[in-house]
């Protein structure tokens, strides 16, 4: 007898001969723990249809027979995990395994195989999946990566976060916003990436220094955010969900619907957030609000079986205020900030106004892509995409210029793909090639000299990678090649003005070899090299001005070179039976000519009192640290982690130690699966503490203060799923900063100016349709 | 259906709609830019006015600014005005006027260290509070030292001690921050 096996995560129906078969089908398969493929025991089988409950045995095993053939849906519960609803069709006997995100920190936090990418399994890449998204409604990008250790945030008061990944972030992070990568204005530590990570399915950290497939210039790693492919169901399918935070009473609405049949899908999500001022334990953070309103639709085509058409649209689209208690102030003005308790131009009222100094940023992205399969193992892709992100930046101005922003800049950029994968038992290869061109335009109404120049940039690329298993070994290797034209147009500080039209070319490469290997099937280890160099970017080259700097001005550098970055990265991962998980990675990333911000000698006079100078400048540097993790899992009952992770970033001819690298952080949480009831699945109850230390390693000279000290934070989680009529209702509860203490984070580029956010508690709800 | 030949026209449409900067940007008009302080003292018993300029043509980089100072007479009341130019442009801005105009928005404060000179508002906002485009410096005894001039923009015009000159609690942004040497003879 011919039997199907499909699994959970990806619901493949094969069509057979099927035509008046009797009810007599079995139905059977297995339930195991998605991160750990270990299985779920005593899980609860519901088919909705048939009001069918199945109960798995101690394996996790379950069968039903004479079922009728016919689509049905499934729910899934075990205990501890939030309950997941499965479609299929049954035509004959079926074996199913249902994945479960049981362990959801350990597939956080345990390398993922070859979900995303079976060429680079040496890469060390972290995945926070649907349940994890589902439960941080409402948070950014940045915020829901931090999860994952040696990941953290660069911010800008509490409401623009970027990732920082082994201490690099900006330029040297990619974000590939599904499939493509994210041309925005990633330069600026004060711009957020312009995407809405809450209608993802999985957000992937890439801590290895190559996305090799997108680009040369992710020396510090990638987040790729994907929303995965739509589950094939003839039935509308989707989501609603709602999250109301305390701590600047934000609202967010999130919804999506889909719906697919053999030949034609469709998925359309959006998000609407409104925040207003944020509260730290002592005052308001006047205007720190924010207002989001994103969207997207996804089409899928599938005129044959060989061949797919996609289309997805997406837009992002907010508007977000600046504390208005901080200015892009003098020492002066840096020192009384500094000496208060309660900072400047403090509300005592709370307001979702949003008011100068604030930001305005669109981006859209629309892309076509296509792909045909030559045979099930090898097929040819080719992406067509555009992007359009306009971001308005706006200032305290005189003379009603408020309303006129002090930095206006539109960045189009197009890109072209083709790749060609194959995908066998033996061997799997690919090779592609993009081109990509950006146009980058001031609109110079500013009246005020632009930050960074316009800029027309062509990149023309070739990659290849593949992998070879060799027994227990499995090798590696690929390489990329970028021919890069950048033509700016900087506006020179002289009386009068002028303009100098500069033209630079660059040849980027990178090149990685790794390998794994696995002599047991509860221990792998990994090793990666990848050698890279990334060209300098306009902000490198041009920046001018005291716009983005707090108390400093800062200065591009016409002269950079491109920095040539090594990076080599161990990850030893090691079960013990059922009880520990244990995940340990090292790294060494060496820079020849790292492009850092490095602090002139003497103060600038202005008409606005005395400046430090930054100049952009290179030296070799050296970035070492390691992550570590362990989870244990004592009874499927009660779980337990810690995660710790420390680095050290310094320059190599002098030994002084690099700006903005973040300090030791370790944090440990305790979590307890309560037992189901009728109503009431998949409950979870948590308590989690985060320990930052103080940085220790500064460099007197770069930074204007010393680092704000160490800090203690706790926090505490509640979900939990009803089911329904065949609906699940999740509700959720999440504290952080439950004692509600005052601190100042070194990665914040207000710490000068306040304390960072206080007690917030966030009730969220969703129902899956 | 589309056709790969479609699929490739496609692509070659929208590559071709990008089109090429052909002529250089226009360069911002930097209206609000200050380039110059002037600060003229005219003696109240009558004589030659006296300026004390800060001058920074090319902005923030490039060339360092350009201070005049003259040295004043001790015992002698004198009545002083600010003036803030844009000279980047022909004719000059005049952001003294915008300041004028917004007068409950900004405000001068004067910080004097070691000479023996004390300085008083001598014009106010519609709250009643002190502007400090007129002001009246009155010299003491041989002496010198030097005066700082500060104008912020959106300071809390009402905090304690901010209407009487005191500049610690105004907070607001800095728009103009300059230091004159004094010397009183």
């Amino acid at each position: 007898m011919i039997k199907q096996i499909l699994t959970g995560t990806v619901v493949v129906c094969l069509h057979g001969l099927t035509f008046g078969q009797a009810c007599n089908i079995q139905f059977s398969g297995r339930v195991l723990d998605q991160g750990s493929k270990e299985p779920l025991e005593y899980s609860t089988i519901a088919i909705e249809e048939t009001n069918d409950y199945i109960l798995a045995d101690s394996l996790g095993q379950f069968s039903l027979r004479d079922m009728c053939p016919g689509a049905y849906h499934v729910q899934v519960f075990h205990i501890g995990c939030p309950p997941e609803q499965f479609y299929l069709r049954i035509t004959r006997d079926t074996q199913m395994i249902f994945y479960l995100d049981h362990h959801g920190e350990l597939l956080k936090e345990v390398v993922v195989e070859g979900a995303h990418d079976s060429f680079q399994k040496s890469r060390t890449q972290k995945s926070i999946t649907a349940s994890s998204i589902r439960n941080q409604a409402g948070a950014s990008l940045a915020d829901m990566t931090e999860s994952v250790t040696g990941v953290r945030t660069l911010k800008n008061g509490s409401g623009i976060t970027k990732p920082i990944i082994h201490g690099l972030y900006g330029n040297r992070v990619s974000v590939i916003n599904n499939g493509l990568l994210q041309a925005g204005q990633q330069w600026g530590a004060d711009h957020a990436p312009e995407i809405d990570p809450n209608t993802a399915n999985t957000i992937t950290v890439v801590k290895g220094s190559e996305a090799i497939e997108y680009g040369s210039s992710a020396l510090g790693g990638a987040i790729l955010v994907d929303v995965g492919p739509i589950k094939e169901d003839p039935h509308l399918h989707g989501f609603i969900s709602y999250a109301y935070g305390t701590n600047g009473r934000s609202h967010t609405l999130t919804g999506m619907a889909n719906r697919s049949s053999d030949t034609f899908g469709w998925r359309i999500s959006g998000t609407l957030k409104k925040a207003g001022d944020q509260h730290t334990p002592d005052y308001f953070l006047t205007n720190t609000g924010y207002n989001e309103l994103n969207g997207s639709l996804q089409l899928v085509f599938h005129p044959s079986q060989k061949t797919e058409h996609e289309v997805y649209y997406s837009l992002f689209n907010t508007q977000l205020g600046i504390f208005a208690g901080a200015f892009s102030s003098n020492l002066t003005e840096l020192e009384e900030a500094l000496e208060r308790d309660v900072p400047f131009n403090i509300n005592d009222e709370f307001s979702y106004d949003i008011n100068p100094p604030s930001q305005k940023v669109q981006h859209h992205l629309l892309k076509y892509s296509g792909r045909r399969f030559l045979n099930p193992e090898t097929y040819y892709e080719w992406v067509v995409g555009s992007q359009y992100d306009y971001r308005r930046e706006y200032d305290r101005r005189r003379g009603g210029r408020a309303d006129i922003p002090a930095l206006d800049l539109a960045l189009f950029t197009q890109t072209l793909q083709l790749k060609y994968v194959r995908d066998s038992e033996r061997i799997r290869y690919k090779f592609g090639g993009q081109f990509s061109y950006s146009n980058n335009t001031n609109d110079p109404e500013t009246g005020i000299l632009p930050l960074i120049p316009d800029y027309e940039r062509g990149i023309l690329g070739a990659y290849g990678l593949a992998h070879y298993p060799l027994g227990k070994f499995e090798l590696e290797g690929g390489a990329r090649y970028d021919f890069q034209t950048l033509i700016a147009w900087p506006i020179t500080l002289t009386v009068p003005r002028e303009v100098v039209k500069t033209e630079h070319v660059y040849h980027n490469y990178a090149i990685t070899i790794g390998g794994v290997y696995q002599p047991k099937a509860d221990m792998v280890s990994r090793l990666q090299f990848a050698l890279a160099n990334r060209s300098p970017e306009p902000n490198e080259l041009y920046s001018i001005g005291l716009h983005q700097g707090v108390a400093s001005i800062e200065e591009g550098n016409w002269d950079l070179q491109p920095e040539i970055s090594f990076k080599t990265i161990f990850t030893q991962s090691i079960h013990f039976e059922d009880l520990f998980h244990f995940d340990v990675s090292l790294y060494s990333h060496l820079f020849d000519g790292y492009i850092y911000l490095q602090p002139q000698d003497e103060l600038r006079l202005t008409i606005r009192g005395a400046y430090p100078v930054y100049i952009y400048e290179q030296e070799d540097a050296w970035i070492r640290g390691l992550d570590f993790v362990v989870v244990s899992d004592f009874s499927h009952h009660v779980e337990w982690n810690i995660k710790f992770s420390w680095l050290r970033g310094t320059s190599l001819p002098d030994n002084q130690s690099l700006s903005l690298m973040p300090a030791a952080e370790v944090s440990s949480e305790l979590s307890w699966a309560i037992k189901d009831t009728p109503l009431f699945k998949g409950s979870r109850l948590s308590i989690e503490g985060s320990y930052t230390a103080m940085q220790e390693h500064w460099d007197e000279e770069a930074e204007l203060v010393p680092p704000p000290g160490d800090y203690f934070l706790l926090g505490l989680s509640a979900t939990t799923g009803l089911s329904l009529h065949g609906h699940i209702l999740n509700l959720g509860v999440t504290v952080s900063n439950l004692l509600n203490i005052r601190y100042r984070d070194y990665l914040n580029r207000l710490r000068y100016f306040s304390d960072e956010q206080g007690i917030n508690i966030r009730l969220s709800c969703r129902y899956t349709l | 259906m589309l056709t790969y030949k479609n699929v490739f026209f496609l692509l070659f449409i929208l590559i071709a709609v990008v089109s090429c900067k052909d002529d250089d940007p226009p360069i911002p008009n930097e209206e609000e830019l200050i380039t110059t302080l002037i600060y003229t003292l005219t003696p109240a018993g009558g004589g030659a006015a006296i300026e004390f300029t800060f001058r920074d043509l090319d902005g923030d980089g490039g060339n360092d600014p350009v201070i005049t100072t003259f040295p004043l007479d001790s015992g002698v009341v004198y009545h002083g005005e600010i003036v803030l130019l844009n000279e980047s442009e022909t004719p000059a801005g005049d952001i003294s006027a915008e300041v004028f105009d917004e007068a409950d928005e900004h405000q001068f404060f004067y910080s004097v260290h070691q000479a023996q000179v004390t300085i008083a508002y001598e014009d106010s906002d519609g709250n009643g509070n002190p502007l400090g485009l007129q002001s009246e410096l009155t010299t003491g005894g041989m002496s010198q030292g030097h005066l700082t001039i500060t104008l912020r923009h959106e300071p809390d015009k009402f905090a304690a001690g901010v209407s009487s000159g005191d500049i610690t609690n105004a907070g607001g942004e800095t728009d103009i921050e300059v230091t004159f040497p004094l010397l009183i003879q």
